[in-house]
């Protein structure tokens, strides 16, 4: 197990090391930036465009021209504002191929460089969903339901560290901070919370369909 | 799954969870975990899930689909340069730069200049050293002559320079008038 007090690296320092990796050729560590960062790349076009259908092709052809440039990403900025540019650019350029009319929203654009947290709360905010057909709104709200429910079930010190990190976007030196706890505690309360969520839902999506999810 | 399995998949899930928060101490590690193991890769899945049903209403699974098409595009893609490293990697080179044939060249020609302009000063210095006698080297005393217009110091030579460079305007090329040459040659007695 890792030492408990090690000091951690911020977040923006271990997505510069995945994209360090991925210049190096290694995909795989592009694969878990594209996963990581996907639905609130989704998030964003979802807010630009009108027809939702076309979201999942422009964040693929974000991911793709990201990568092309992944050597230029000299890590001045974040990578998810980075990335977050180069969502709205390919956004911009779709729309305008498709000679229609872009829905920009104003906060959609001066947001760009924001975290993600607050990213989320616009997409609330806007109500766009992100799911296509009525059988995937009602996955989605079987598994935000699931989820809830395993947040329900948590011992209290673990739903609070998930939550000051997941939802208010907190680092694990501010939580530990918060909760007068060590940073490996911290690490192994978030870390475990997010088991007992995962073998929660686990069944309902493999009923879903699908082991992979 | 027997002891240290469990205690293996634990550090592994420690691992990759930080790695997610971006708080990983050892991401090589993480990535290696990422690698291998199918499971990592469900995990880290999972954890996106689970962060986007936390901070919103929305919580979709992950598309292997999707997934598949954008990795797949992925590896074939060539990674653009950054334009700065370009440069470093592959210096421009100018036809002047120091190298040794244009160093030959620059240096030949600069020795070639230099002995033309010398071989043509010192020709010049000759032709003025050998030049000079033209009026000194003259035999032909000059002579005093008398004429209407009074006395006058007369050199045959030099009435035969002037009279094959004979003026006839009272105006010379620099528009300075000649009143002094036309009064060297003489010829015709003044109009009164």
């Amino acid at each position: 197990m890792s030492s408990p007090d090690k000091p951690s690296l911020p977040s923006t320092d271990t997505d510069a090391i995945l994209v360090e990796r991925a210049v190096a050729g290694d995909v795989r560590a592009f694969e878990m930036l594209v996963i990581k960062y996907r639905r609130r790349v989704e998030r964003l076009i979802g807010r630009m465009v009108r027809d939702v259908d076309i979201v999942p092709d422009i964040a693929q052809e974000t991911f793709i021209r990201a990568y092309r440039a992944l050597g230029q990403f000299r890590g001045d900025a974040q990578f998810y504002t980075w990335l977050y540019r180069i969502a709205v650019n390919t956004a911009k350029k779709q729309l305008l191929s498709m000679k229609n009319d872009p829905v920009v929203l104003y906060s959609a654009m001066a947001s760009d460089d924001d975290d993600e947290t607050s990213a989320g709360q616009r997409a609330q905010s806007f109500g766009v969903s992100d799911a296509e057909t009525p059988d995937a709104v009602l996955a989605s709200k079987e598994i935000v339901l699931a989820v809830n429910e395993a947040m329900e079930a948590l011992p209290e010190e673990l739903r609070l560290a998930i939550t000051l990190r997941e939802i208010e976007g907190m680092s694990y030196e501010a939580i530990a901070q918060t909760l007068e706890c060590p940073i490996g505690t911290v690490r192994s309360r978030i870390f475990r919370a997010r088991e007992a969520i995962s073998t929660r839902i686990k069944p309902m999506l493999d009923r879903q369909g699908g082991k992979r999810w | 799954m027997n002891t240290a399995d469990d205690t293996q998949d634990t550090e592994d899930g420690l691992v990759l969870s930080s790695l997610w928060d971006g708080e990983a101490s050892d991401a090589a590690a993480a990535l290696s975990t990422y690698g291998r193991d199918a499971e990592a890769r469900d995990r880290w899945r999972m954890y996106a899930m689970v962060g986007d049903a936390l901070r919103s209403d929305v919580a979709v699974r992950s598309n292997d689909e999707w997934l598949g098409r954008v990795m797949q595009a992925v590896q074939q893609q060539p990674l653009e340069q950054d334009p700065a490293a370009k440069l470093q990697a592959k210096p421009q080179v100018a036809a002047n730069d120091a190298v040794w044939r244009w160093k030959l060249v620059a240096g030949v020609a600069g020795a070639t200049a230099i002995g033309a302009l010398s071989w043509g000063m010192l020709r010049d210095n000759a032709s003025v050293q050998g030049g000079a006698p033209q009026w000194a080297g003259s035999n032909t005393p000059a002579v005093i002559a008398s004429t209407p217009s009074g006395t006058m110091l007369r050199n045959p030579d030099v009435e035969a320079l002037l009279a094959e460079h004979r003026l006839y305007g009272g105006i010379s090329a620099v528009q300075v008038s000649s009143g002094f040459l036309r009064n060297a040659t003489y010829e015709l007695p003044p109009k009164r």
